[in-house]
């Protein structure tokens, strides 16, 4: 399964409403992306768990760094959400990503599973592109800006 | 011939026991002795001791200093509610009785830090209630070990237990946490960072060998009205650094019956230099599709709305989820327990280790309700 598949599915299935209101996501994404590129990825995916939750961002806390290869980040939503996204950098059969999101009403599974390239339809936010940055220097929860 | 292990029962009805004290008494190397309880208990608890007694066919002794008296007793099983925990484990170390213990270990670091002394004191056994007998915690184990994966980096790791009717809670606002907690058990509700969240704090200590030294938190309430009656959470995030840099993540709590085929997300995600492995609770499994009649929520008990306990749920007849069925069935724990009392050593899990759970948990606590990060050791009085 692709990521614009699997974004596309996740979408569908929110709009049903069969989760009820979407209350937690657990994204695992591994991608070889150059340490240059990581804190725009994750940005990217931050933006695609935002549009999930369908809340505003609060605060983001990050673990681990993109040097390492390895970055957790920790985010908390306005109205009681949150998300837990781990970005692994090393790929060594492939790309890949492993999604838990937990609605009041329901839980939407997708097991780790080689994807094609991790497509983003525009790219992130500078704003948003800003705070992970800060979050990764700081190690401390950030607020929004 | 081989000993006999005897076992007293602290606490009845209504508490882990229900389990703790079947799996005994599946054991050829175990008699049950009695169920037991401090005499100061209400009626309703006196009356859920005594009926779990009675399923055993073995006394109810009201007092737990005569019961401690008894010399045919080896290995206490306390399940006493958190708040009265600690008391009692230490009195049984007095006693000179090995100790199976319900999780987590109490609530306050002070009490933790009274109960390894104690246990170290009386030169008792003793272990904490976990996955680590678990073939899939055993797998993990094997991976890091063998270094299948490389270094190790980090570790993701979920319990959520697949039961309660969801979807009650009021939603719209973050949780508010309160720091030190006052309640963590009530008939309708437990505090969840703490009752699931513990299973995989312990796992990744046991798993690392190394200790927390930072710990972020946040509680949620997100499912139950039960749980946001009485000011608890159903939900937990833990974000943790350990000795090392390595990083951990943790999720935890009760997410409603429909969720999940199985018992709940169960798992670990193992981060290494080289690979990153899941290790599933639910895997490997054979899936059964038939035409029975579709598995559906119980009816809910008045005594018991969240499911926690056996006979509670007996009564309402809660039928066995039977679409996965994971290949290897779960391990036996308390046997586990006598196995290590058989060959004369401590349990990977002993009161020492449950400690180091929970001053994390407490600094989770902590972390939830001032926004902050917290750095372990946390300090001592």
């Amino acid at each position: 399964m692709s990521w614009p598949d699997l974004q596309r599915l996740v979408q569908t299935t929110l709009s049903s409403k069969r989760l009820g209101t979407p209350v937690f996501a657990r994204l695992l994404v591994q991608s070889a992306v150059s340490a240059k590129g990581g804190p725009a990825f994750l940005a990217q995916v931050v933006a695609v768990a935002n549009g999930w939750l369908g809340q505003p961002l609060q605060r983001m806390y990050a673990l681990g760094s993109v040097k390492r290869r390895h970055v957790a980040l920790t985010l908390e939503y306005e109205r009681g959400g949150n998300a837990q996204i781990t970005w692994v950098g090393t790929a060594p059969r492939g790309p890949a990503l492993d999604l838990l999101l937990v609605g009041n009403h329901g839980a939407l599974y997708h097991d780790l599973t080689p994807s094609s390239r991790f497509e983003f339809a525009a790219d992130p936010p500078n704003e948003l592109l800003a705070w992970v940055q800060r979050a990764l220097d700081s190690n401390r929860p950030e607020a929004a800006p | 011939m081989s000993k006999t292990f005897g076992i007293l029962l602290m606490s009845g009805n209504h508490t882990h026991q229900e389990s703790y004290a079947a799996a005994f008494a599946a054991d050829k190397r175990c008699r049950l002795i009695a169920v037991t309880d401090e005499p100061t208990v209400d009626k309703r608890r006196r009356t859920l001791n005594e009926r779990l007694a009675k399923t055993h066919g073995i006394p109810y002794i009201a007092d737990l200093a005569e019961a401690l008296k008894r010399k045919d007793v080896d290995v206490v099983s306390v399940c006493a509610p958190p708040e009265r925990r600690a008391r009692i484990i230490i009195r049984c170390a007095q006693a000179g009785k090995h100790l199976y213990l319900d999780k987590s270990l109490c609530p306050a670091l002070e009490e933790a830090d009274a109960i390894v002394a104690a246990v170290e004191r009386a030169k008792v056994k003793s272990y904490m209630f976990s996955f680590v007998s678990q073939p899939w915690a055993r797998q993990a184990k094997e991976l890091l070990e063998k270094k299948r994966i490389g270094e190790l980096v980090a570790i993701h790791a979920d319990t959520l237990f697949a039961k309660g009717r969801t979807g009650s809670a009021r939603l719209g606002a973050r949780r508010k946490e309160e720091f030190p907690p006052r309640r963590h058990q009530l008939v309708e509700a437990k505090r969840e960072m703490d009752n699931t969240g513990v299973y995989p704090l312990t796992l990744i200590r046991w798993l690392t060998g190394r200790r927390f030294q930072t710990i972020y938190a946040i509680t949620g309430n997100n499912f139950f009205a039960e749980h946001q009656k009485h000011n608890v959470e159903d939900f937990g995030l833990i974000a943790a650094t350990l000795e090392g840099g390595l990083v951990a993540t943790v999720s935890s709590g009760r997410y409603g019956w429909m969720t999940h085929p199985g018992f709940g997300q169960n798992r670990l995600v193992l981060v290494g230099t080289e690979e990153t492995v899941i290790v599933d609770a639910h895997r490997p499994r054979v899936e059964v599709y038939t035409d029975e009649t579709p598995w559906s929520p119980p009816s809910v008990h008045p005594e018991d709305p969240m499911a926690f306990w056996n006979t509670t749920q007996e009564e309402v007849h809660t039928r066995p989820k039977r679409t996965w069925l994971p290949l290897h069935p779960p391990a036996n724990d308390s046997s586990y327990f006598i196995d290590q009392l058989v060959a004369g050593r401590d349990s990977e899990l002993p009161a020492a280790e449950a400690a180091i759970t929970t001053e994390a948990l407490v600094a989770a606590y902590k972390s939830a309700a001032t926004g902050e990060v917290v750095r372990l050791p946390l300090p001592r009085k």
